[in-house]
C-alpha cells in the first residue's frame, strides 16, 4: 500500500515544476518566507486537486449542484486521499450562527432537553408530565362514553403587542372562541383588555362527545391546538365529577391548572425555526432600538444643513421634515442655522423624542412649493426617535426581510439584547423547560469547561438512560476537544461572527476531530494563529491526535514549536515570488534545520535573528488614559498607552485584547475623528486622543475584492502611470487621455474580456472554463492603446514589470518611485505592479497598506497605527522587515499598537500590555504594563514567563 | 312555453337532490353547503343553484383555468339545471369558518346558507357556529355597505354639479338608494334574501321614500336631485359614528398621524381594502370629523427618493 503523497510537476502560481513526496499518515509541516509558494503547494495544488477528484467522482446530475474547481497546474499527485481543508477565514456575519451550531453540540443539547427536559407549568412553575398527541386522546378515550370535553389551547402574550393583535392572530389560525379567566367570549365581539391586564386566555380548539369513530378528527384537533397552544393544551371533562377529575389528572399534566405538554422534540429547541424561535427577534437574541448617537453623525452641522441623517428626517422644504423643522423652530423659538451641538438639550429632546401633547402649527418654509394643504394645521410631533421606532415596528410585522429596509434601519438603530427574550433566541415556552435547574438559554451561557461540570453532575432516571447517556457522552467528547485545544472560555451561545480566525478554525479541527474519520487528508493554514504560547502545546497535541486517528496532516506554519514537533518538514523558498517556488529541503526536522540552505533552519537554529533593540524608547508625556474599561469580559480596566512607541498588547486568547483595542481604542478614536455615529465599547474616560491625527487599522484583508484593484492602484500610482502615456506625443496626437489606459473604463480597453484579460465560461457540472482573451491575448487593451509606448513599453507591459523592476524603469518619476522603493523594501519587489488583489496573500496584502501609509507619510502629523497580529502568514525573515517598517513609522513620530503573541515582535516593544490572566471571565485585568523587561520579571504573566527565554542572550536559548 | 315559478323550483330541487346523490355516493365529498335558499320568494331570479361542496384534504383537482387562486370554482348541470359550485378543502373550511382572513367567509346578511350534506359530525358543528352572527363582523360589512354609499354619494354630486347630467345623476342617485337599503339591511342583523330595496323600505321607511320612492316619482329637475343628494348626506352624517365605527376607533385609540398603508395594514385580514379605508377617511375628512395630512411613503423598496400618501389624524375621544 502507498506510503507517500507524491506530487509530480508542480507549477501552479511561482512553484517552478517542483517534484515533492510526502509521507502519509503523519504530521507534516511546510514551512517557508511569505510568498514562497507555500500555500500554493499545500492549497492551491494538494488540497484542489483532492477536492476536485473527489467531485469529478459524482454524476454529473450532481456536480450541478456543487461549485466545480478548475484543475490545478499539476503533473499529477499520486496517493490522495478525500481531502478537508482548514483554513483562517472567518465564518462571515450570519448571526445565526453560533459555537454550538458550527460544533453541532447545540444539536446534541437540544437532543438533551428533548429526552430529559421537564416542562413546567406556565401558571404555577410545576413540572408538568409530556404525552404525545396520540397518548393525549388514548387518556380522553378512557373517559366514560357520553362525556363532554373541551380542549384548549393556552394564548400566550405577545411582546409589546396589544390583545387585539393577540386575538387577531388567533382568530387567523381559525379560532373564534376563547376564555378570559374562564368566561367564554367571541373573538367576533369586541373585547376590552389593556396592556396592563395580564388574564388567563385560552382558545377553544375542539368540544367533543367521547364516543367511538371520533379519533381522527379528535387528533387532528389537538395537533392543531398545540400550534395554537405553543405545545400546551389543557382538556375539560364538562360535567365531571370531583373525583373523576382528579383521576383524570393523575399523573397527566398539572392537576391545578389542567395543563399538559406535548412531548418535547428537539425541533422545539431551534432558533432557526419559527416555531421555536422567539417571535420578538425571530431568533436573532436581538432587537433594535434608535440610538440617538446615530442620528446626528457630525453635530457641527446645523437643523438647516441636515444634521439629521436624511434617512431618519428628510429636512427638505418640501418634505414633512423639513415643515416640521420650520415649525417648531417658530413655535420654540430656536434657530435652524445653530450648530447642532450648541442647541439646547430642550431642543435636542424635543427634535428626538416629540412634543408631547402640545400641537405645533405647521408652518410651510419658505420657498416650499409643496405643502400648502397642510398650513394652519395644528398637531403634536411625534419626535424622530418614536417615528422610526413604530417604522421598525411596522416592519417586523410584515415578517419577511427587506433589503433596503434593514440597510436603512442599521444606519440609525442599534441592537440590544431582545426585550422579550433576553438574548436567549428561544420562545418564552422553551424556556420552561429544564434540565436540573437550567433551561438551555443558560446552558449556552455557560463556558465550556462549566458546561461539562454541569453535564458531569446530571443524574439521570434509569427509564432515559439508554438514549440519554449516548448524548451525553458525545456531547462530553466534543467538549472535552473543545477544552484540550485551548478554547474553554467560550460559550455555546456566543455569535460565530465575534470569534477570531484562529479561534474558528480551532473549532473546525476540533470538529474534525470529533468526527471520528480516518485516511483522510488534512491541509490547515497556520493553526496556530492567535494562540498564546502556553495554549500552544494543546494545539500541536490535537494535531497530533488526529494524525494518530490515521490520518497524514499537513500544516503551513512559521511556529517554531509546530515545526520542532513535525514528522516531516518541507522549506519552500528560498525567497518570494519568482525567487522562491523550490523546494529548499525537506525530510525530518532536525535534518532540515540543519541544512545550510535551509533560512528557517538559520533562525532556528539561532544564526539569524531577530535582535532585541539595544534601547527602548522613553515614554513622553503623550498618552491615551482610559479608565474603567468593561467592554464584554474587560473587568474596570484602567490603562496608559503612552504614544510615540512601539507597544504591544498581549494575553491568552479570549482575555479581552481585541475588546481593549478595536471596540474601545479605536472606535473611540474613529468616533472623535470621523463619524460620532460610531459607538466604542464601555468605559468611563478616554484622555489624550488631541495627540493622535489619525487612527488607521492596518489588517490583512484584502486591498480589493476584484481582480481590477492591484498594488499600483492601492498605492496610488496607476494614475501616476496612466498620465505619463497621456503626456506622450502619441497620445496627444490620437486625443488619448489619462482614462484611456485604464483597464476600468470603456475607451482603452478591451472589450471582449471588458479589461479581464480572461473569458470565464461557467459550465453547468463542469468547472469555470477560464480562457485568455483572443481578441487581446491577455493584455486587457485594445492594439490603438497598446500602441503608445512611454520608454519602449505600452501599458500592458508596464503593468508586468515586477516591482523590482520599476524601481529602476520609474527611477526619475519621483512620485512614482519613492512608493515603488517602499514597497521592495518590505519585501514585494517580486510582485508585479499589475498584479490581481484577490491572489495577494494576507501578509502581502497588509504589506501593501503599510507601505501605502508610509508613502503617506507627512512631517508633523502624529498617527496612531493599529495592527491585530500582522505576524499571520510571516516567516521569521519576513518578521524582521515588518518591525523595521513598524519602526521606521514609530521613528517619523507616529505610534503603533500591536496586539501579538509572536515572542520575536514582543520583545522588540518599548512597551508591553498584559491582558488576563486567563480567556473568558476568567480574563480582563491588566496584569502588568511595562517594557518587556519588566513584563519577564513579572510571576503572574504567562507573557512574561514566555518571554524569559527569549530576552536571554542567543547562546543561553 | 314559460314555466311557473312553482314549476322551476320543483326543477331546481330535483337537481339538488340528484346532484346531492351524486355527491353522497362520492367518499371524498363530506358536506354541501347550499348558498341562497330555494323558495318560490328566491328561485324566480336564480339561473343556477350555488354550492359550497367541503372535500377532504389533500383532493383537490386544479385546473389550469383556476390559475394563482387558491379557491376552486366550478360549473355543473343537473338535468339542464346549472349549478356553480366551490371546492374547499375541509381544513381550509375550519379556517374559513373560525378565522379571519380575506378568504374567510364572513356572515352573509344576503343569503341564508343551509347544510343540505354532511357525512361528518365536527363540520355540522364548525357550520352551526359560523352561522352565527358576530357584532364585529357585522361593524365591518356595515362600514363596506356604508363606503359604497358614500362614492357613490360623490359621483352623484360630480354628475350634477360638474356635468349637470340629470339622468346620469338620476341613475347614480338611485344606485345610492340601494346602497342605503344594504346597509339597512346589514344593521338589521338579519338576512334578507329578497330583493334588497324591498326590504330598505320595510326597515326605513321614511327615509327609502324619500331618496327611492319619490326620487323614482318626482320630476328630474336639478332642484329635486340635490335634494335627495343632501338628504343622502344627511343620512350619512347621522349614522357615520356607527355605520364607520371600525375606522374611527382605531384612529382614536392612535391618537397620531396614520398613513393610510398602516390603516390597510391594520385591517389586512379582514374584507375592508385599502379603497373602502380612502372612502371613509376621505369622507370623514370633508366633514371634519378627521385630520388628513400626508406622509413620506417609499413607492419600491430601494426607493431613496419618497412620495406622499394620505396620512390621518383623529383627536376626539
Amino acid at each position: 500500500m502507498r506510503t507517500t503523497l507524491l506530487i509530480q510537476g508542480a507549477r501552479e502560481n511561482n512553484l517552478r515544476n517542483i517534484t515533492v513526496e510526502l509521507p502519509r499518515d503523519k504530521l507534516v509541516v511546510i514551512t517557508g518566507v511569505s510568498g514562497s509558494g507555500k500555500s500554493s503547494l499545500a492549497f492551491d495544488t494538494l488540497y484542489a486537486e483532492g477536492q476536485r477528484r473527489l467531485l469529478a467522482s459524482m454524476s454529473a446530475y450532481a456536480k450541478r449542484f456543487v461549485n466545480q474547481l478548475r484543475k490545478p497546474d499539476v503533473d499529477f499527485v499520486h496517493g490522495l486521499s478525500p481531502v478537508i481543508s482548514i483554513d483562517q477565514k472567518t465564518v462571515g456575519s450570519n448571526p445565526r450562527s453560533t459555537v454550538g451550531t458550527m460544533t453541532d453540540l447545540w444539536d446534541y443539547l437540544r437532543m438533551l432537553y428533548a429526552t430529559l427536559g421537564t416542562p413546567y407549568c406556565p401558571r404555577c412553575e410545576q413540572p408538568v408530565a409530556t404525552r404525545s398527541p396520540q397518548q393525549m386522546l388514548e387518556h380522553l378515550m378512557r373517559l366514560p362514553r357520553g362525556t363532554e370535553v373541551e380542549v384548549r389551547a393556552p394564548v400566550f402574550e405577545i411582546f409589546g403587542e396589544d390583545w387585539e393583535h393577540v386575538f387577531e392572530q388567533v382568530r387567523l389560525q381559525g379560532y373564534r372562541r376563547v376564555r378570559v379567566d374562564g368566561v367564554p367570549k367571541d373573538l367576533g365581539d369586541q373585547l376590552e383588555l389593556s396592556e396592563e391586564d395580564h388574564p388567563w386566555v385560552e382558545a377553544i380548539i375542539d368540544r367533543f362527545v367521547v364516543a367511538p369513530g371520533i379519533d381522527r378528527q379528535v387528533l387532528a384537533s389537538l395537533e392543531n391546538g398545540l400550534k395554537v397552544g405553543d405545545g400546551f393544551l389543557s382538556f375539560h371533562p364538562l360535567g365531571a365529577s370531583r373525583a373523576a377529575l382528579k383521576n383524570f389528572w393523575k399523573d397527566f399534566g398539572c392537576s391545578e391548572h389542567h395543563l399538559i405538554s406535548a412531548t418535547l422534540h428537539h425541533g422545539n429547541f431551534t432558533f432557526n425555526d419559527p416555531a421555536g424561535a422567539c417571535r420578538t427577534c425571530a431568533g436573532l437574541g436581538t432587537s433594535k432600538r434608535v440610538h440617538s448617537t446615530l442620528l446626528v453623525p457630525d453635530p457641527s452641522r446645523t437643523l438647516g444643513d441636515g444634521a439629521i441623517v436624511k434617512e431618519a428626517f428628510n429636512n427638505d422644504k418640501n418634505a414633512w421634515g423639513g415643515r416640521w423643522l420650520h415649525s417648531l423652530a417658530k413655535h420654540y423659538g430656536f434657530r435652524l442655522d445653530v450648530p447642532f451641538a450648541d442647541l439646547s438639550e430642550q431642543v435636542k429632546d424635543l427634535i428626538f423624542h416629540g412634543s408631547k401633547a402640545e400641537k405645533i402649527e405647521i408652518v410651510l418654509p419658505e420657498g416650499a412649493r409643496q405643502g400648502e394643504q397642510h398650513a394652519g394645521k395644528k398637531m403634536a410631533f411625534q419626535g424622530v426617535v418614536r417615528q422610526i421606532e413604530r417604522h421598525y415596528h411596522w416592519y417586523r410585522k410584515q415578517g419577511r426581510s427587506m433589503d433596503g429596509m434593514e440597510a436603512y434601519l442599521q444606519k440609525v438603530m442599534v441592537d440590544y439584547d431582545c426585550p422579550d427574550c433576553g438574548g436567549a433566541r428561544l420562545r418564552k415556552t422553551r424556556s420552561l423547560v429544564r434540565i436540573a435547574d437550567k433551561t438551555l438559554p443558560q446552558v449556552g451561557e455557560l463556558h465550556l469547561r462549566d458546561l461539562q461540570k454541569w453535564l458531569a453532575g446530571l443524574n439521570i432516571a434509569a427509564d432515559k438512560t439508554a438514549v440519554a447517556a449516548t448524548v451525553v457522552r458525545e456531547i462530553d467528547g466534543r467538549l472535552d476537544l473543545l477544552t484540550g485545544i485551548g478554547l474553554d472560555y467560550l460559550n455555546l451561545g456566543r455569535r460565530s461572527g465575534t470569534l477570531s480566525g484562529g479561534e474558528s478554525q480551532r473549532i473546525r479541527l476540533s470538529t474534525q476531530i470529533g468526527s471520528g474519520l480516518m485516511g483522510m487528508l488534512y491541509v490547515l493554514d497556520e493553526p496556530s494563529i492567535g494562540l498564546h504560547a502556553k495554549d500552544n502545546v494543546k494545539m500541536i497535541r490535537t494535531l497530533e491526535r488526529l494524525r494518530d486517528l490515521g490520518n497524514t496532516v499537513i500544516v503551513v506554519e512559521h511556529d517554531e514549536e509546530t515545526i520542532r514537533a513535525a514528522d516531516w518538514l518541507v522549506e519552500i523558498g528560498p525567497g518570494p515570488g519568482i525567487h522562491g517556488g523550490e523546494v529548499v529541503a525537506q525530510g525530518p526536522p532536525a535534518a532540515v534545520l540543519a541544512n545550510a540552505r535551509s533560512l528557517t533552519g538559520a533562525f532556528l537554529r539561532g544564526e539569524k535573528l531577530i535582535p532585541i533593540p539595544e534601547k527602548r524608547r522613553a515614554a513622553d508625556q503623550r498618552l491615551l488614559r482610559i479608565r474603567g474599561a468593561r467592554h464584554n469580559n474587560l473587568q474596570n480596566v484602567d490603562v496608559d498607552i503612552p504614544l510615540g512607541m512601539l507597544v504591544c498588547v498581549t494575553g491568552a486568547s479570549g482575555s479581552g485584547k481585541s475588546s481593549l483595542v478595536h471596540e474601545i481604542i479605536f472606535k473611540k478614536l474613529a468616533s472623535l475623528r470621523y463619524d460620532s455615529r460610531i459607538l466604542s465599547g464601555a468605559h468611563d474616560v478616554f484622555e489624550g486622543h488631541e495627540f493622535v491625527d489619525d487612527i488607521i487599522n492596518i489588517d490583512q484583508s484584502a486591498i480589493g475584492r476584484s481582480p481590477r484593484s492591484n498594488p499600483a492602484t492601492y498605492v496610488g500610482i496607476y494614475d501616476s502611470i496612466r498620465e505619463l502615456f497621456a503626456q506622450t506625443d502619441e497620445a496627444k496626437a490620437r486625443g488619448f487621455g489619462p482614462a484611456r489606459f485604464s483597464f476600468n473604463v470603456k475607451g482603452g480597453r478591451c472589450e471582449e474580456c471588458a479589461g479581464d484579460g480572461a473569458i470565464v465560461t461557467q459550465l453547468s457540472f463542469m468547472p469555470d472554463v477560464e480562457v485568455t482573451c483572443p481578441a487581446c491575448k491577455g493584455r486587457r487593451y485594445r492594439e490603438e492603446t497598446l500602441e503608445v509606448t512611454w520608454r519602449g513599453r505600452n501599458i500592458a507591459e508596464v503593468l508586468k514589470l515586477s516591482i523590482e523592476e520599476g524601481v529602476s524603469f520609474f527611477a526619475d518619476q519621483r512620485a512614482i518611485v519613492r512608493k515603488l522603493e517602499i514597497l521592495h523594501e518590505l519585501g514585494l519587489g517580486y510582485l508585479e505592479l499589475g498584479h490581481a488583489a484577490t491572489i495577494l496573500s494576507g501578509g502581502e496584502a497588509q504589506r501593501v497598506k503599510l507601505a501605502a501609509e508610509l508613502g503617506k507619510m507627512r512631517r508633523g502629523r502624529h498617527n496612531l497605527y493599529i495592527l491585530d497580529e500582522p505576524t499571520t502568514g510571516l516567516h521569521l525573515a519576513d518578521i524582521q522587515r515588518l518591525l523595521d517598517c513598524l519602526q521606521r513609522l514609530v521613528k517619523a513620530g507616529h505610534s503603533v499598537l500591536v496586539i501579538e503573541h509572536h515572542l520575536d515582535v514582543i520583545k522588540c516593544a518599548d512597551w508591553i500590555l498584559d491582558i488576563g490572566p486567563e480567556g473568558g471571565h476568567q480574563g480582563g485585568q491588566l496584569i502588568v504594563a511595562g517594557t518587556p523587561e519588566a513584563v519577564a520579571a513579572c510571576k503572574k504573566s504567562h507573557t512574561g514567563r514566555a518571554l524569559r527565554a527569549h530576552l536571554a542572550p542567543a547562546k543561553n536559548r | 312555453m314559460t314555466e311557473t315559478i312553482s314549476e322551476k323550483l320543483a326543477r331546481f330541487e330535483k337537481a339538488l337532490s340528484l346532484f346531492l346523490e351524486r355527491v353522497r355516493a362520492d367518499s371524498n365529498l363530506l358536506a354541501a353547503v347550499l348558498v341562497g335558499s330555494l323558495s318560490e320568494e328566491t328561485v324566480w331570479r336564480r339561473d343556477a343553484i350555488s354550492l359550497w361542496l367541503i372535500e377532504k384534504d389533500g383532493v383537490t383537482k386544479r385546473l389550469r383555468a383556476d390559475g394563482e387562486d387558491p379557491r376552486v370554482f366550478r360549473s355543473l348541470v343537473e338535468e339542464g339545471v346549472n349549478l356553480h359550485v366551490e371546492l374547499i378543502p375541509r381544513s381550509r373550511f375550519k379556517r374559513m369558518v373560525e378565522g379571519s382572513a380575506r378568504t374567510a367567509f364572513c356572515y352573509s346578511f344576503f343569503a341564508r346558507r343551509k347544510l343540505v350534506y354532511c357525512d361528518d359530525a365536527s363540520l355540522r358543528k364548525w357550520f352551526k357556529a359560523a352561522d352565527t352572527m358576530a357584532r364585529r363582523d357585522q361593524e365591518r360589512e356595515l362600514c363596506i355597505a356604508t363606503t359604497w354609499l358614500i362614492h357613490a354619494h360623490r359621483h352623484a354630486a360630480h354628475i350634477l354639479e360638474n356635468q349637470r347630467d340629470l339622468e346620469l345623476a338620476f341613475q347614480t342617485l338611485l344606485g345610492a338608494a340601494h346602497c342605503v337599503a344594504a346597509a339597512e339591511v346589514i344593521a338589521s342583523g338579519e338576512v334578507y334574501e329578497g330583493l334588497m330595496i324591498h326590504r330598505g323600505l320595510e326597515l326605513a321607511p321614511a327615509f327609502m321614500r324619500e331618496v327611492y320612492l319619490e326620487l323614482l316619482a318626482a320630476p328630474r329637475t336639478a332642484e329635486r336631485l340635490g335634494k335627495t343628494l343632501a338628504a343622502l348626506d344627511g343620512y350619512l352624517e347621522k349614522n357615520a359614528e356607527a355605520r364607520l365605527r371600525p375606522v374611527l376607533r382605531y384612529l382614536r385609540k392612535e391618537k397620531r398621524l396614520v398613513p393610510l398603508s398602516e390603516l390597510a395594514d391594520h385591517f389586512a385580514h379582514s374584507q375592508l381594502y385599502p379603497w373602502h379605508l380612502e372612502s371613509a377617511c376621505e369622507w370623514l375628512e370633508r366633514k371634519g370629523r378627521i385630520g388628513k395630512f400626508s406622509a413620506p411613503f417609499g413607492l419600491t423598496k430601494m426607493s431613496r427618493v419618497e412620495v406622499e400618501e394620505p396620512a390621518y389624524l383623529c383627536e376626539e375621544e
